[in-house]
C-alpha cells in the first residue's frame, strides 16, 4: 500500500490528465469525484512496483478509462444529461477552444480515448493499442475515421497542425 | 502545439477535487480507531454474570425443596420450588397418568394447581359422596403449605384432610412405588394387619384403608363424606414419619 505521501504527489501530478479523461466520458461532477477516488483509491492499494513514470502514467489512462466506463454501465448514468462540466471547463476558454472541445465530446464515444491520447498525451498508435488493450489496425482505423470526424467538424487540418505521423 | 492541444489544457482538476480525494483516500486507509481492551472485558464480564445468576436462579426455580401427595384413588405428588410454584407432577397409579394426561399442573402456584386439579372432571369423578381426599405435605413450612390447601375450594367442598409427614416416611413410600401420602396410611392399617403388603395397600382406596382403620381403632369413620384423618395407634406415629400439623395438635390438646 503507498503512502499518504505518495498518494497526494500522485493526485498532484495525474489529477489534471483523469480530470480530462472523465471530461471526454462525464456529464458531471458528483460522478467525477467518484472516478478520482476509486482511480486514486486503486492506486493506492495497487501491490504492483511502477517500472518507471511513464508505466504509472499508461496505468492510471488505463484505470480511470475503464472506471469510467464501468460508471456508464449504470442505468441511472446513462440517464443524466448535465452538462455542468463541460460548461464550467469551456466558460474559462476561448472560443477556438471551446469550439474544439465541443467537436471532440461530440465524436462517438470510441473515438474520443483515442483522439485525446494521440493528439493530446502523444501517444503512438502502437502505445495506445497497448494502453487500451486493443489491436494496432484497431486503433488506427478509430484514429483515421476520428480525424475525418473532426476535420468535417472543425475544417482543415488545423486542429493537428503539430501531430506525430501515425 | 496543436488546437486539441490548446483546448484541453485548459481542463483542469481544481484544487477543491484534489483535496477531497486526498482527504478521501487519507480516511479510507487510515487504521480504525481500535476500542479498549476493557470494553470488551467488561461486556464479557456482563456476560457471564448473566449467564451465572441466569443458570443459577434456573436451577433454585428447578430444584424441589416441598411435596404435596394428594390421594384419594389416584395417588400424584406435586414437586414445589422454592417459590412453592408446581415443577413436577408425578403419578403413581394409571388412573393419575390418565388424569396428568390432559391436565398441565407445572409451573403454577400449588395452590391454583391444587384447584385445577379438584375441578378436573376427570379427577373430580373420584371424588363422590365416599371419597376421602387426603392430603399429605413434606416440607420445612409444612403449616403455611397446609393453611394454603386448606383455603383452596375444593379442599371445602371435597372435606378434603391434610397431615404432614417427613422425608424419611417420603424415600421409603418411593422405594415401594407409593405416594407418601397413601404410604402413610399404609403404614397406619399395617400396625392393626401386620401381614398387609404394599401392593394390597396399592389396590385400596383411601376411604377403604381408613374405614379399616377405623374399625380397628374403634372410631366412628366410615363411609360418607366427612371422614376423618388417619389415625394409627401411637405407637405407630412415633418414630414412622407422623408429623401432626399444627391444627391436628391443637384439635388434640383440646379433645385432651
Amino acid at each position: 500500500m503507498r503512502s499518504d505521501q505518495t498518494v497526494r504527489q500522485a493526485i498532484e501530478e495525474y489529477a489534471d490528465m483523469v480530470q480530462r479523461i472523465c471530461f471526454l466520458h462525464l456529464k458531471n461532477r458528483e460522478d467525477t469525484e467518484d472516478i478520482f477516488q476509486t482511480v486514486f483509491l486503486k492506486y493506492t492499494l495497487y501491490p504492483g512496483v511502477f517500472q518507471d513514470k511513464a508505466h504509472e502514467k499508461a496505468w492510471l489512462i488505463r484505470v480511470t478509462v475503464n472506471a469510467c466506463k464501468d460508471l456508464l454501465k449504470s442505468f441511472y448514468r446513462k440517464q443524466t444529461v448535465p452538462l455542468d462540466l463541460l460548461s464550467d471547463s469551456a466558460a474559462a476558454s476561448n472560443d477556438a477552444n471551446r469550439e474544439v472541445l465541443f467537436a471532440v465530446l461530440s465524436l462517438p464515444k470510441k473515438y474520443k480515448d483515442v483522439i485525446y491520447l494521440y493528439y493530446y498525451e502523444g501517444y503512438t498508435a502502437i502505445e495506445i493499442a497497448d494502453i487500451l488493450n486493443k489491436s494496432q489496425n484497431g486503433i488506427y482505423t478509430l484514429l483515421a475515421r476520428g480525424r475525418t470526424l473532426l476535420k468535417q467538424q472543425l475544417g482543415g487540418d488545423g486542429f493537428e497542425s503539430d501531430p506525430k505521423s501515425i | 502545439m496543436n488546437r486539441i492541444q490548446k483546448a484541453f489544457d485548459t481542463v483542469k482538476a481544481d484544487e477543491q477535487l484534489k483535496e477531497n480525494t486526498a482527504a478521501f483516500i487519507h480516511d479510507a486507509i487510515a487504521p480504525k480507531k481500535r476500542r479498549p481492551k476493557w470494553r470488551y472485558m467488561a461486556a464479557a464480564m456482563a456476560v457471564l454474570l448473566v449467564a451465572f445468576f441466569g443458570v443459577g436462579l434456573f436451577s433454585v426455580y428447578q430444584k424441589p425443596v416441598s411435596f404435596i401427595s394428594i390421594d384419594v384413588n389416584p395417588s400424584l405428588e406435586l414437586q414445589l420450588n422454592r417459590f412453592d410454584t408446581v415443577i413436577d407432577a408425578v403419578a403413581y397409579n394409571d388412573e393419575m397418568q390418565d388424569i396428568l394426561q390432559n391436565l398441565k399442573l407445572t409451573n403454577k402456584h400449588y395452590t391454583k394447581a391444587v384447584e385445577l386439579l379438584l375441578e378436573d372432571p376427570a379427577f373430580s369423578a373420584y371424588l363422590t359422596q365416599d371419597a376421602a381426599l387426603t392430603f399429605t405435605v413434606v416440607s420445612d413450612h409444612d403449616t403455611q403449605l397446609t393453611t394454603g390447601l386448606q383455603n383452596c375450594r375444593g379442599y371445602q367442598k371435597y372435606n378434603g384432610e391434610c397431615s404432614a409427614a417427613d422425608t424419611e416416611l417420603m424415600q421409603q413410600a418411593h422405594e415401594n412405588g407409593m405416594s407418601f401420602g397413601k404410604y402413610k396410611a399404609y403404614l397406619a392399617l399395617k400396625a392393626y394387619e401386620p401381614d398387609l403388603t404394599v401392593d394390597e395397600c396399592k389396590a385400596m382406596s383411601m376411604r377403604q384403608i381408613k374405614d379399616k382403620i377405623a374399625q380397628y381403632s374403634g372410631g366412628t369413620q366410615n363411609s360418607g363424606n366427612g371422614g376423618g384423618s388417619v389415625e394409627t395407634p401411637a405407637s405407630i406415629g412415633a418414630g414412622q414419619g407422623e408429623k401432626k400439623t399444627k391444627r391436628q395438635h391443637q384439635n388434640r390438646q383440646k379433645n385432651a
